[in-house]
């Protein structure tokens, strides 16, 4: 692929993504972005508000090997990372490892909230090492690995909520709002009427998509728009009368690096302040925590993070 | 090693930049210069005092515009297209890639339309033009006809005189006590005395309080006296210093009215 064909990759992509969800531009950008960057993302948002079926559509467009991982408190690590079985084969018997759903390229754990800390560390491990480790034996992740986890921010209950220093695993939290209302009468039109299946084609191949994960590397970025990224996470750490815990510098390389894929995204050759106001928010808001007085203030993480954008 | 186009292409930017800058920083300074010359010639001080305003504005104004604008923002800032992706190439010149090569060729295309006249405000230059040229007629009028509203050394000397000097009359100096002594009504001295001399004077004097007691004298008292008389003595004109005699011929007269009053 020629760099200059990436631009309208991601508009073709993007523009199939949008036959089949209604109203979620840069929530699906942020998700492309999120793929180009090779990291992981956290989708939060309402029931019924197509986090699923987004996330399922990227799948199908990208021809990636897909699974999904329904989170419930009995769920194991060894359902997420898989097992040793005992497989009989001429008359002898064998251990042999049966992979987990873990062992895609995209991986949709849905509210992973629900799921046990103990099966999240194995998800997140998975995550961070891209490898899993089972009895003796380790066993690498194929690439790209790209982990989608929804959670809901209602219905807290009985659930497991991710700690900070996990959550900080996710490069962003992505928030799905719901529809416009002339959005809403579309999303019926589509879906309440006669059912007509939307037939997908690929758009990008696996190959494909690890050419523009190692172009968006190299995506060039000036140093004062550096300084300014890496201010913004610096300023979370020193806004204590409305933020307990400030972000680290984890942030700042999610931040850069975001900036980068959405450049790229953009079918820019540079890193502009923009695309650094843009993914400031979903790289932030769940790297913060906010004070009791932010609280009192009914003031948003979002609302926060906006305080130090320029 | 060659050096790179896009280094190349930079640094004539750069000194294409600061050439200009200097010279609207020369201008700047030249109506600075004229300003201040214009007006110490107002105030009858020499105009080339001018020179050492214009100096130290020129420094001060060339140092902080050449580093203002010898940042690429500045350039940027003129020409929008190039917007954040001047100071991107600038920043990474030493990396190679694909993506990094085709924006350096992109800026080098942009580049191509960059023209002076983006770094020039020809509104402004206009109207420096103008002052300088009304300042320079101003500065040639006000030289010409010897225009001053004010002297300068005039207004330090009567306000150095503001903090208290002699006004009314005079305080009495050696230099008034000489002018004194030829301002009495008469020149031939006060008639009482010159009378004196035809009568006969009987004075006796006290032995007792002529008698000295060794005893009882004290070692003399050190006492410190002010060179400055007491206010109350003071010194006014008068008419007999409307005669004008000059001062040289002063003692002249003073002795030969001494020497005319011996003989008599």
């Amino acid at each position: 692929m020629r760099l200059e064909e990436t631009k309208k990759t991601f508009d073709h992509l993007l523009h199939e993504m949008n036959r089949v969800i209604v109203g979620m531009d840069e929530v699906l950008k942020q998700m492309v972005v999120s793929l180009l960057t090779n990291s992981h993302a956290i989708l939060e948002g309402y029931p019924g508000l197509a986090k699923t079926l987004s996330v399922k559509t990227m799948s199908q467009l990208l021809s990636l090997k897909f699974s999904r991982i329904q989170n419930t408190p009995d769920l194991m690590p060894s359902d997420i990372t898989g097992t040793y079985i005992i497989e009989e084969t001429g008359g002898k018997r064998a251990f042999k490892f049966q992979p987990g759903p873990v062992f895609a390229n995209i991986v949709l754990a849905d509210e992973i909230n629900r799921a046990t800390p103990k099966t999240q560390s194995a998800l997140l491990e998975a995550m961070q090492e891209r490898q899993v480790t089972v009895g003796n034996s380790t066993f690498k992740l194929e690439e790209p690995f790209f982990v989608l986890a929804t959670q809901n921010p209602i219905e807290q209950e009985g659930t497991y909520p991710l700690p900070e220093a996990q959550s900080d695993r996710f490069l962003f939290k992505i928030r799905t709002e719901y529809p416009t209302f002339d959005q809403e009468v579309e999303i019926v039109n589509r879906y309440a009427e006669e059912e007509k299946k939307v037939a997908l084609k690929p758009v990008l191949s696996r190959d494909e998509l690890i050419y523009l994960q190692s172009l968006t590397r190299q995506v060039p970025i000036a140093a004062d728009i550096k300084k300014y990224a890496v201010g913004i996470v610096a300023a979370t750490r020193q806004k204590k009368d409305l933020l307990e815990y400030g972000a680290s510098p984890r942030a700042s390389i999610g931040i850069v690096l975001a900036a980068k894929g959405r450049a790229l995204l953009e079918g820019r050759k540079y890193v502009s302040k923009q695309d650094i106001n843009a993914m400031a928010l979903p790289v932030l808001r769940h790297r913060i925590i906010l004070s009791f007085e932010a609280e009192r203030q009914n003031l948003h993480e979002d609302d926060v993070i906006k305080q130090f954008l320029k | 090693m060659a050096t790179k186009p896009i280094i190349a292409a930079l640094n004539e930017v750069r000194s294409a930049v600061t050439q200009i800058t200097l010279f609207t920083c020369l201008l700047d300074t030249l109506v600075v210069f004229l300003i201040s010359a214009l007006v110490l010639i107002l105030v009858s001080l020499p105009w080339w005092y001018g020179l050492f305003v214009a100096v130290v504005y020129g420094g001060l104004h060339v140092w902080r515009n050449v580093t203002k604008h010898r940042n690429l923002r500045y350039v940027e800032e003129k020409v929008p297209e190039l917007e954040e992706q001047l100071i991107t190439v600038a920043d990474t010149t030493d990396r190679e890639n694909a993506i990094v090569q085709s924006l350096q060729q992109d800026v080098l295309q942009n580049m191509r339309a960059v023209k002076t006249s983006y770094f020039l405000s020809f509104g402004r230059l206009t109207r420096e033009l103008i002052t300088l040229a009304v300042i320079s007629i101003l500065i040639i009028t006000a030289s010409a006809h010897h225009i001053h509203f004010l002297n300068f050394d005039d207004l330090l000397r009567d306000l150095k005189n503001l903090g208290g000097g002699p006004t009314g009359p005079y305080e009495l100096g050696n230099g008034s006590l000489e002018f004194l002594e030829n301002v009495s009504e008469d020149i031939y001295g006060n008639k009482s005395i010159a009378e004196l001399g035809n009568d006969e004077l009987q004075l006796q004097l006290s032995p007792v309080l002529s008698d000295i007691d060794i005893g009882k004298t004290k070692p003399p008292e050190s006492k410190e006296f002010t060179s400055t008389l007491p206010k109350e003595i003071s010194a006014s004109t008068d008419v007999s210093f409307q005669e004008s005699i000059p001062k040289g011929y002063q003692r002249i007269v003073k002795s030969y009215f001494s020497e005319i009053s011996k003989t008599s």
